[in-house]
């Protein structure tokens, strides 16, 4: 990423500003430094996947106490707020689904997959909405979003794999936006502000399990 | 891909549209030079709404269907360089029901495919932008923005 750079300016500022002990230069968490100017990637300019560009958005926060810094860039903010749709059906809830046998009255109507009509006497599978598809139109379709083509009602999802698998993913990849920068305060800030931390505790939940201990050696120094 | 759906749906999604579609609009499936009918390519034209800047100008829009349609939507694309803030210098739309991961669902046909391309004309998502200059211009200079659709608009005269 570009900005790794910027990234590192930012950083060196800070520093500047903790060397120099001008600590009321900067509140304890300065949110959100962001910028909506679109990027484009020379490479994919249509950057096909979330059908977005990602704008440069950078997100700082700041913990006198923990002694640290995080810098969240674009992509994993994005991540952290835009969910990638309707995860797929659970398999179970795709073989749940039951049969239902097209009769006279039912004519005209059409699977809105295909646009092909229902044939009389014929089968098609009905999704707990009600809607009815062709079988083999509607699993194609619940594979990939469980939600119904018409009303987008949601099926049930399969918890195990799919869902570790993405969190996984994710959570490796939110690493790689991440730069976190530490440092070092000596004039011990005020306990009032205690409170005002937990979002940025929480925020470094997956791996920051220092800043609680550097928070106690704070108070007691 | 075990017998792919696209082209039935599409050959149905043709007579649907001969049998009706709205005014002003066109969509027909590409014509090959050896006479032969493409229908994963949909050569469209997009009327500007008429009250709006967009109105006098017919937008020339493609429509590339995959063989996963329509489990995933077509790509649609104005000529590059198209000026919207929701449209990629490369021409590519950007329009939530047109996402795969998002608003995409197969129950969506060409004709409100189009229909929604229309909308998006005169009413761009600033949350969502695609390309620098028409973000920048319609956030920034309303007159700017509203001369520079105008001139678009007359870029694209209707055919015949």
């Amino acid at each position: 990423m570009a900005s790794e750079a910027e990234a590192s300016e930012i950083a060196s500022f800070f520093e500047r500003i903790v060397r120099e002990r001008d600590l009321s230069l900067f509140v304890p968490f300065i949110l959100g430094l962001a910028s909506a100017t679109p990027r484009t990637d020379p490479e994919n300019p249509d950057q096909e996947n979330p059908g977005r560009p990602t704008p440069q958005e950078r997100l700082i926060f700041i913990n006198p106490f923990a002694q640290t810094m995080m810098v969240v860039e674009g992509d994993s903010l994005q991540e952290l707020g835009m969910k990638d749709g309707q995860p797929p059906a659970s398999k179970a809830s795709i073989d749940a689904m039951p049969c239902v046998k097209i009769v006279e009255g039912d004519g005209g109507s059409e699977c809105v997959i295909c646009l092909e009509q229902f044939e009389i006497d014929g089968v098609a599978k009905e999704m707990p909405c009600k809607h009815r598809f062709h079988g083999g139109c509607i699993e194609k379709w619940l594979k990939i979003h469980g939600s119904c083509p018409v009303c987008r009602y949601n099926m049930p999802v399969d918890e195990e794999e799919p869902g570790k698998k993405i969190e996984g993913a994710d959570r490796e990849r939110r690493v790689e936006g991440e730069i976190r920068v530490s440092f070092y305060v000596q004039e011990s800030t005020r306990a009032s502000e205690d409170s005002e931390q937990t979002p940025s505790g929480d925020f470094n939940a997956s791996d920051s399990s220092s800043s609680p201990a550097a928070d106690h050696d704070d108070m007691q120094s | 891909m075990s017998g792919g759906i696209a082209r039935g749906r599409l050959a149905e999604e043709r007579k649907a549209w001969r049998k009706n579609h709205p005014h002003g609009f066109v969509a027909k499936p590409e014509t090959l030079s050896d006479g032969t009918v493409n229908l994963m390519v949909w050569h469209c034209t997009i009327p500007g709404k008429t009250g709006t800047d967009w109105e006098g100008g017919f937008f020339p829009l493609t429509l590339h269907f995959s063989e996963d349609y329509p489990s995933k939507p077509p790509k649609c694309k104005f000529p590059p360089g198209f000026f919207h803030p929701n449209v990629y210098p490369s021409g590519t739309v950007c329009l939530s029901i047109l996402n795969e991961d998002s608003g995409w669902r197969p129950a969506i046909t060409v004709k409100q495919i189009l229909v929604g391309i229309q909308d998006l004309l005169d009413q761009p998502n600033p949350a969502d932008p695609a390309q620098t200059e028409g973000y920048h211009l319609f956030i920034q200079d309303a007159t700017e923005y509203k001369k520079r659709v105008r001139q678009q608009a007359k870029q694209y005269p209707p055919l015949v």
